[in-house]
């Protein structure tokens, strides 16, 4: 994986992690329901994927992003911040090995910002469950998260096309080096 | 012996138009060359080919002699400085050629005792000016022992006091034998040290001339270069404090911006500004906020946009007390490098966004693009344009809801003799209409042009009057 | 290309290390203690946010004293309490919230140790991320990393000041042309269109440039040149 993303594009995943736990962290209080963190998360991991157009930018620009915060102390859940990024970026990038050429960008983008967020809801409901909480409450809170989480990941999802297809219609990823025609 | 050479090298673009079309260079050691050019005719892409020509795709020939080492200082210093501590930042290139930590130390402290950067190891590069920084990437280069330095345009952004500081160095090295190449358009700091000056212009280096330098539209009336270290154009000279009650103008026009008794102090830093008197705006004036890089300059301007909020004090813009989003159109504001504000389409579009918010007449924007000559550009992609366009379209965007207030940070930083009197012409426009203006900028400048100018000098700022030069 | 002949070893075993620089070596070793210290602290912190998963119930009172004197030694060290506090009552209320809807008051207790485990969890994270800082977190960070990802992430922590003022920047310069982004039209979702095509899409233009720029310029400094690097001493 090391080889397959030279500096420059392992930067812009680096700086778009960083943006992505800044804004949290600048939003943090401001907005007390959860979920909103999703819709952070699939914006920014839809646009790694889509400027530089390979399978596992997501990951990184997760476990990045989990280390950044991890680091900075951003958010809850400690270490755990780190699975709470992860976790969803692995789990969209999994989804992309499958649905890599189907679809339109779209409903692919759609379909990624989905399976995140269920992966995201799973690993509260998991964490959950190993601190001893009773499972009917950890099944309330995880179909409250899937729901809030995937209508945000979704919203951002939608977002996504429009940002990839201006950042397209300027050359701005030709330009900048991220494709290479 | 030659270091580098160029012969007749053919560069083309991606729009398959040429870049260079018939590119001759001879460097040897010990030699300081100087090429100047309009923005945009590939100076900076002319020093990446010197240093990496396997990276592009040219024709001609370029040959490095085999002794050639290059060191390179491009254009922003905080994309360049990678490190948090001035060592850890020198020692980052022999990090990368793993040199063992051991020894490093000596290394590393002679690269710094070459630029004068005589600190401590773990001083941490935020803390440094940026006069401070920009020899501290010169440490970072000179300890990799290069015997060719390329260095692209240090005049714009650094004040008189870090351009002498560097100029200190560069004629060291060039005493001890490294060439330099500078890419600039103002050469006049640099004179001294210069042994070839050149003339990058469609696509092929001529050896620059005192017509050339002649024939500059600028140079005639407006003193753009007054950085220039002769005494004579030097501001302060020039300006004597202000007398209110001597001056019958300013009690008639409309006063829009008061200041008094202002302290700002930074977020987490000692260091503060300070206004003892009161210093006011009056529509129709033109006033120039000048001191060294970093002395608050950007943070008064923000302070009184109502960007933040630091201070002590009173600020009075249109009888309130500042705050974001209140002035609506009566206000416009331009931050440093304008361009990273655009996000439209199209120019057009970019101009009738505030228009539409504001709820102005959209033709406002055809106009204002029509003074700034910028109709050809009208449907073009603002991405797609270059610098010094990018900057002059944020402009119009700014200028076409005509506000009553026109607050400008840093305006004339990387533009070239083209766009500079398009800029001063459409300022002189807004100004004569009954707008204010404000502009900050590191070096006095314009004199001829401003109603009055606020110094910054030691923490202090003071309203002093312009003595307009007899011309 | 860009020599690499300065690299060889003959040319700077010349100048002499002299041993007078006693006080660099200080700082050498208080570095390398520092680090030494940092990584003990994150282990430590993982280990105990682990065992508030696996600690029994009667162990439990054990586990909360440890985390009690980290919070002391926290707040000796002038952390904030005040959103650790927030954060503690948003989650117990509703934990014990659901647990009180669902089950009435005989499972409280149960509800209570929960929360508790919940807030073991988070605290020793806190209590790293407070006392030490995230210069020396990210620098035991990059001894694990590959050089690459370890210099993308101190580079990360670096530009981070920046990125985060230019976001700032640019929302106030777009606030200032009329977009409709303040707190208040945000509250409506049609607004944050508005938001992420004037100020996300130029800051993304903004990293794509920054990226490509910091790339270059560490490439020039020789940066893909070789896979092993060395570390600075001094931190």
């Amino acid at each position: 994986m090391n080889s397959r993303f030279n500096l420059h594009h392992s930067l812009f995943i680096g700086f778009c992690a960083t943006l992505l736990v800044v804004i949290k962290s600048m939003l943090r209080m401001k907005l007390g329901f959860s979920g909103h963190s999703m819709f952070l998360m699939s914006v920014f991991y839809l646009v790694c994927y889509g400027a530089t157009n390979k399978v596992g930018s997501m990951t990184l620009c997760g476990l990045l992003a989990g280390m950044l915060a991890m680091i900075l102390g951003v958010g809850k859940g400690g270490v755990f911040i780190l699975l709470k990024f992860t976790l969803p970026a692995i789990a969209m990038d999994i989804g992309l090995l499958f649905i890599a050429t189907l679809f339109s960008l779209r409903v692919r983008l759609i379909l990624l910002a989905s399976i995140g967020s269920v992966a995201w809801a799973l690993k509260s409901g998991v964490q959950d469950i190993l601190l001893g909480m009773d499972i009917n409450i950890v099944l309330i809170q995880f179909g409250i998260n899937c729901l809030s989480g995937g209508a945000f990941a979704v919203l951002g999802a939608l977002l996504v096309p429009l940002i990839l297809k201006r950042l397209d219609a300027h050359d701005l990823l030709i330009k900048n080096g991220m494709r290479d025609k | 012996m030659t270091l580098l050479a160029l012969h007749q090298v053919e560069l083309q673009q991606v729009d398959s138009t040429y870049l260079y079309q018939n590119l001759n260079l001879q460097i040897n050691p010990g030699e300081c060359h100087c090429i100047i050019g309009a923005t945009g005719c590939g100076k900076t892409t002319l020093l990446q080919l010197m240093a990496m020509p396997n990276q592009f795709n040219y024709q001609g020939q370029i040959s490095h002699s085999p002794e050639l080492i290059i060191g390179m200082i491009m254009q922003d210093p905080h994309v360049q400085l990678v490190r948090e501590t001035i060592g850890a930042e020198v020692a980052f290139g022999l990090e990368n050629l793993s040199v063992p930590a051991a020894d490093m130390l000596p290394l590393v402290e002679q690269a710094l005792a070459k630029v004068g950067l005589a600190l401590p190891l773990n001083t941490a590069v935020s803390h440094l000016s940026l006069g401070q920084k920009y020899r501290l990437m010169l440490a970072a280069q000179l300890v990799f022992e290069p015997n060719l330095m390329l260095i692209d345009e240090p005049w714009a952004q650094l004040d008189n006091q870090g351009i002498n500081e560097l100029c200190k160095v560069l004629t060291d090295l060039l005493a001890a034998g490294v060439s330099v190449v500078i890419v600039e358009h103002n050469t006049a700091p640099f004179s001294e040290i210069i042994d070839f000056q050149w003339q990058l212009a469609l696509g092929e280096l001529l050896p620059a001339t005192q017509a050339l330098q002649a024939s500059d539209p600028v140079a005639d009336n407006i003193s753009r270069h007054s950085a220039s270290l002769s005494l004579s154009d030097n501001m302060p000279v020039n300006m004597t404090q202000l007398q209110h009650s001597n001056d019958p103008n300013v009690v008639q026009r409309n006063c829009l911006l008061t200041l008094s008794n202002l302290t700002i102090r930074y977020a987490n830093q000692m260091a503060t500004l300070h206004i003892n008197e009161t210093v006011s705006l009056h529509s129709g004036d033109i006033v120039g906020l000048f001191g060294e890089n970093g002395c608050g300059k950007t943070s008064l301007l923000n302070q009184i946009v109502g960007v933040s909020n630091e201070y002590k004090g009173h600020i009075s813009l249109f009888g309130k007390t500042p705050k974001l989003g209140i002035f609506g159109a009566n206000l416009g504001f331009l931050m440093q490098r304008p361009s990273r504000q655009l996000f439209e389409m199209t120019v057009l579009q970019e101009l009738e966004f505030s228009l539409k918010r504001f709820g102005l007449p959209l033709s406002n924007a055809q106009e204002i693009l029509t003074q700034l000559a910028l109709t050809p550009l009208a449907s073009h992609s603002p991405h797609k344009l270059s610098y010094g366009q990018q900057h002059l379209v944020a402009l119009a965007s700014v200028l076409c809801i005509k506000p009553k207030i026109l607050l400008l940070d840093d305006p004339f930083a990387g533009l070239d003799n083209h766009y500079f009197p398009l800029v001063i012409n459409a300022l002189k426009h807004f100004s004569e209409n009954g707008g204010a203006i404000v502009f900050s900028s590191h070096r006095p400048i314009l004199s001829s042009l401003l109603s009055k100018c606020w110094l910054i000098e030691q923490q202090h700022l003071t309203e002093h009057c312009v003595l307009k030069r007899a011309s | 290309m860009i020599d690499l002949k300065s690299a060889k070893p003959d040319k700077y075993t010349l100048t002499d290390v002299t041993p007078v620089d006693n006080a660099l070596n200080d700082a050498i070793l208080r570095s390398k203690q520092k680090l030494i210290l940092c990584s003990g602290a994150i282990v430590f912190s993982i280990v105990l946010s682990m065992s508030a998963f696996l600690v029994l119930q009667q162990h439990l009172g054990y586990l909360l004293l440890i985390n009690i004197c980290l919070l002391v030694h926290a707040w000796l060290c002038q952390a904030k309490l005040a959103p650790l506090i927030k954060l503690f009552m948003l989650q117990s209320l509703v934990t014990i919230g659901l647990y009180v809807l669902l089950y009435g008051q005989e499972r409280l207790f149960e509800a209570v140790i929960v929360v508790t485990r919940i807030i073991l969890v988070m605290l020793p994270s806190w209590w790293l991320a407070s006392t030490q800082s995230s210069h020396q977190i990210s620098q035991v960070l990059s001894l694990l990393l590959p050089t690459k990802w370890a210099f993308v992430v101190t580079t990360s922590i670096k530009v981070l000041p920046f990125i985060g003022q230019e976001a700032r920047d640019i929302y106030h310069i777009q606030c200032l042309r009329g977009a409709r982004i303040t707190p208040k039209a945000l509250m409506n979702p049609i607004n944050w269109f508005e938001l992420v095509k004037c100020v996300l899409f130029p800051l993304l233009i903004q990293l794509l440039s920054l990226s490509k720029h910091i790339a270059h310029s560490a490439n020039q400094r020789h940066f893909d040149k070789s896979s092993t690097h060395t570390h600075w001493p001094l931190n």
